[in-house]
């Protein structure tokens, strides 16, 4: 995909912003990825299941994720969980999602300051 | 565990696709927040966040692969359009009939009338409860001894002429009983309605007013309370407006408080027809009143002048009075809408049937590819309710003009509460659940063959293949139905309006006065004021003949029932219909005498006891054998003898449609609805005779000028309007079982190819082939007319409701319309196996 096409993709939802934020740093599974976003943001961004498979399945159709084939030892596993890994292209989503934040931030400070805090 | 056992049960509403996907993970998921949760609160906890999480993510999964779903319809369709654009077609012929035939049983049977519960006011059929001769007393007793109504109103309509100042209009006028408001239940708009009292003498000068009049009249302003209106030449003081819908009996415009007091306001001789109609008393049902008024009836004995075995008293709901015979022929026609929408279904199921066996290979595809038998049911079912989705919007276009030729029919004679309109949200309902109906009915078919296709086998094949061949039958039997139902109507219809009269409506004209009042009022005024309108339009250029009568013909079905004796004969004598005519009425209608002569304009000056009087030759034959021998001989009724001076062959008075052949013409000269025979245009002549009747009292109001056949086509508006659309119905529902024949056929030989190609390397030659094709397809239209044809002569009595006389042809019509199916089936087999005479064995052996 073109960087072009990444633009068409943002920005991205937070929730799907998380997720790709949270496999940045290794494979990992539905539920893992859940309870992992809600320690990040305090509580404040919990996604149900099907809201988080839903975000999954459309990020899997878009090629920003993929589904991962190493599975932990056997007595570790579930065959029902699925593990995911982000795809190069999901990289450069995030990361084009992380500058567009930051232009926005950059403007922020500029035109209103931060609130002290 | 009985969580999971739900959780796995509300996993079911995703869509498959989804499901299949992510049924484990999910599940997985569920099992481990449930361990972690500590308490009982907290598994409580779970459920709330995971039921809140259902309810966002799955309508948002539905829309998402319903959108995909969707246009990879879209996608299919565009590489071959045809069969779809025949299928959107059909269902939007299908489904706009249905709605512009339920938008006028909507307005008759469904909306709400404005009484207070209408469903509790009943009319009388062939009774008169306050018998010929009542007065407010009388009224009064019949309600306080009524076993069956707690109200009762009666009313009388004529029409009259209105005047508020300067502008004579004719408006319908509505006499009633001071009660009348309150026993329907409505209140006035602006104003009051009548009180107590307000029926006696002294008091009774006041009315009430419609809406439209009211706007008309004086455009809305409240000040038009207390003013003074004048009314056939009598003042009165208006003292309320009526809601804008109501116009309760017959279009009334203007109600006013003394229904029994006939000469109050001087009508010019018209007929003093009461009607009653009451409400209910609460807790009693129809029935009850029903038994309750029979018992009643059998006790008062009334006298009856013309005794019907059809006829017995009965109570008539107000809404059934109202919607009259348009009731039962608007249901039936509903009827016959729906089947053309199964006919179209059957049409598009088949369509899709065999596009779906078209798609084997891609379904197997999308089989193999891990797709599971659910998820192609979805994709069909989406396919199809898009389908219908579409065929709905194009339907309104159908509906907007369905509803536009039901208006013809249905709009003349119904109140302004029952106007038909397009937009009200039970007609959307319907609309909506119709498209919703019919798509999941011809989306049911393929999408139960989906999984079949996959797997390939040969009993499914020829399952499916079955089920394209019942759609077929079922689709020749029901247009068995609506084409002989079309053809008998056609020929019915054709026949009534080829019926003789009597008289000829080519180059007649005719136009309505009514002047009452001051010195219109003696006989001699109303003779004068007819003499000098007679004069002036004889000098009219074109004008070849002028008459005039109290009835005009094709203008009303109402006439007077008279008894005559003939010279010195005892007991009731023979009942006739009376026609009071001036002279000249004969010849300018250009009815022949069978014997005796026409009236001439010295018979009116024949004194009292020798008024000249002419009858119907059926009316002559009640008394003597030859016609001729009834001239000179005097008929007697209470007003004393008349000589009878001529006989005619009886007319058709009302149209075709009916008649009473006994019929007698007394001399008048107090009639005043002119009938002017003119060469020429006939529209000119007519402006310029309403012209100089105008200026002979400005007045008084010239009405109702139409030529008579203008009025011939009123008559027959409603047979030929059922008519006109059986016969559509006939021909839609042929071409589209005819399109489903061929498909089917077509297809047929596509799927054979390799059968035929064997056959022909044995030796059959293609031309036999084709026979053989042939008698599967007409055994196909055998199989299916056989029921159809049973069902149609079941009908066959709901066709007279339509046009009367149809119900006697409908086996001919049967016949009548098997041949054409025949024929257009055998044409369509013929040029659907064309391609097997093209077949080259060798290629066709190797088809897969």
């Amino acid at each position: 995909m073109r960087s072009a096409d990444i633009i068409d993709l943002l920005p991205l939802s937070p929730a799907v912003f998380h997720i790709l934020l949270c496999l940045a740093e290794g494979e990992r599974h539905g539920y893992a990825i859940k309870r992992e976003i809600a320690k990040r943001t305090d509580g404040k961004l919990t996604l149900g299941a099907g809201a988080l498979y839903g975000a999954i399945s459309k990020l899997l159709e878009q090629g920003l994720i993929a589904e991962s084939d190493e599975r932990p030892d056997a007595h570790l596993d579930d065959e029902r969980r699925r593990y995911y890994r982000l795809t190069p292209l999901g990289r450069r989503a995030a990361q084009a999602e992380a500058a567009r934040m930051r232009d926005l931030v950059q403007l922020a400070s500029v035109n209103l300051g931060f609130a002290k805090g | 565990m009985l969580s999971l056992k739900l959780y796995r049960f509300l996993l079911n509403f995703y869509p498959a696709t989804f499901r299949e996907n992510y049924a484990g993970p999910l599940e997985r998921e569920f099992l481990d927040e449930y361990g972690e949760a500590p308490t009982r609160a907290g598994v409580l906890l779970l459920w709330a966040r995971t039921l809140a999480d259902f309810a966002t993510s799955v309508p948002t999964m539905l829309a998402r692969e319903f959108r995909e779903d969707a246009w990879h319809a879209v996608r299919m369709w565009r590489k071959r359009p045809l069969p779809v654009i025949m299928a959107i077609l059909a269902l939007a012929i299908g489904i706009g009939a249905n709605i512009g035939v339920f938008s006028v049983v909507d307005a008759l049977l469904l909306r709400s009338l404005p009484f207070r519960e209408p469903e509790r006011l009943v009319g009388f059929e062939a009774y008169f409860p306050l018998g010929f001769d009542a007065t407010p007393k009388t009224l009064a007793e019949f309600r306080a001894k009524s076993q069956y109504l707690e109200g009762v109103v009666a009313c009388m309509v004529s029409e009259v002429n209105f005047t508020d100042s300067q502008h004579p209009i004719r408006v319908k006028l509505t006499a009633v009983n001071w009660e009348f408001f309150n026993v329907l239940g409505t209140r006035a708009r602006a104003g009051r309605t009548f009180v107590a009292g307000e029926d006696e003498k002294g008091h009774d000068t006041v009315a009430v007013i419609g809406y439209a009049l009211w706007q008309q009249m004086f455009g809305g302003d409240s000040r038009a309370i207390g003013s003074k209106i004048s009314i056939n030449g009598t003042s009165f003081e208006i003292i309320g407006v009526a809601p804008p819908d109501f116009d309760y009996p017959d279009k009334s415009q203007v109600w006013t408080p003394t229904v029994f007091d006939f000469a109050r306001i001087p009508m010019n001789g018209g007929i003093n027809f009461v009607r009653d109609l009451g409400r209910l008393k609460p807790g009693l049902t129809l029935a009850q009143a029903q038994s309750a008024m029979e018992a009643e009836a059998k006790a008062t004995k009334q006298p009856r002048i013309w005794v019907d075995k059809t006829f017995h008293p009965r109570l008539v709901p107000l809404r059934d009075q109202l919607a009259g015979s348009l009731k039962n022929q608007s249901l039936i026609l509903l009827g016959a809408v729906a089947l053309l929408l199964l006919i179209a279904c059957a049409n598009v199921a088949n369509l899709l049937l065999s596009r779906t066996a078209d798609r084997r290979n891609e379904m197997a595809i999308r089989g193999a590819l891990g797709a599971s038998r659910a998820r192609l049911i979805q994709q069909l079912l989406t396919e199809s309710v898009v389908l219908s989705i579409v065929g709905a919007a194009a339907s309104l276009v159908v509906a907007h003009w369905s509803v536009k030729a039901a208006g013809m029919f249905a709009q003349s004679g119904v109140s302004a509460a029952q106007t038909l309109t397009l937009g009200n949200w039970r007609i959307f309902a319907f609309a909506a659940g119709l498209a919703l109906a019919t798509g999941l009915l011809f989306g049911a078919a393929p999408a139960l063959f989906a999984g079949s296709s996959m797997i390939r086998t040969s009993s499914q094949r020829a399952q499916a293949s079955r089920l394209r061949s019942i759609l077929v039958a079922v689709q020749i039997g029901l247009t068995v139905v609506l084409l002989a139902g079309g053809v008998s109507l056609g020929y019915a219809f054709r026949k009534l309006i080829a019926t003789d009269d009597g008289f000829e409506t080519r180059g007649v004209v005719s136009l309505r006065v009514a002047p009452t009042g001051g010195r219109y009022e003696t006989p001699t005024g109303k003779a004068a004021y007819y003499n000098e309108a007679a004069r002036r339009i004889r000098e009219l250029a074109g004008v070849k003949a002028v008459s005039a009568s109290m009835f005009l013909p094709l203008g009303t079905n109402s006439f007077m029932l008279f008894r005559y004796k003939i010279d010195g004969s005892t007991g009731d004598g023979e009942p006739a219909a009376l026609f009071p005519v001036a002279p000249g009425f004969f010849s300018t209608l250009r009815i022949p005498m069978l014997a005796g002569r026409e009236f001439d304009p010295a018979d009116a000056a024949r004194p009292k006891g020798d008024k000249p009087i002419i009858v119907s030759e059926s009316y002559a034959r009640k008394f003597v054998n030859d016609p001729h021998l009834i001239i000179g001989r005097r008929l007697v009724d209470s007003d004393g003898p008349t000589v009878v001076i001529g006989v005619v062959k009886e007319i058709r008075f009302g149209g075709p449609v009916f008649s009473m052949p006994e019929q007698a013409f007394p001399l008048s000269t107090n009639v005043t609805n002119f009938l002017i025979r003119v060469d020429g245009d006939p529209h000119e002549r007519l402006a310029a005779i309403r012209q100089v009747v105008q200026a002979i009292d400005p007045a008084i109001p010239v009405h109702d000028a139409m030529t008579l056949d203008e009025r011939f086509a009123d008559v027959t508006a409603r047979p030929r309007f059922y008519t006109l659309a059986a016969e559509m119905f006939g021909i839609c529902a042929l071409l589209l079982s005819i399109v489903g024949l061929y498909g089917m056929i077509s297809y047929s030989v596509t799927q054979r190819t390799r059968e035929m190609g064997i056959r022909m390397a044995l030796g059959t030659t293609p031309a036999a082939l084709r026979l053989m094709m042939m008698r599967q397809g007409l055994l196909l239209v055998i199989l299916g007319a056989i029921p159809g044809v049973i069902a149609t002569l079941f009908a066959a009595q709901w066709l007279e409701q339509l046009v009367s006389g149809a119900t006697a042809l409908t086996s001919a019509a049967c016949i009548a319309s098997l041949i054409p199916i025949a024929i257009v089936a055998a044409l369509s087999v013929w040029i659907a196996t064309n391609r097997i005479s093209k077949l080259d064995p060798a290629v066709a052996l190797r088809v897969e």
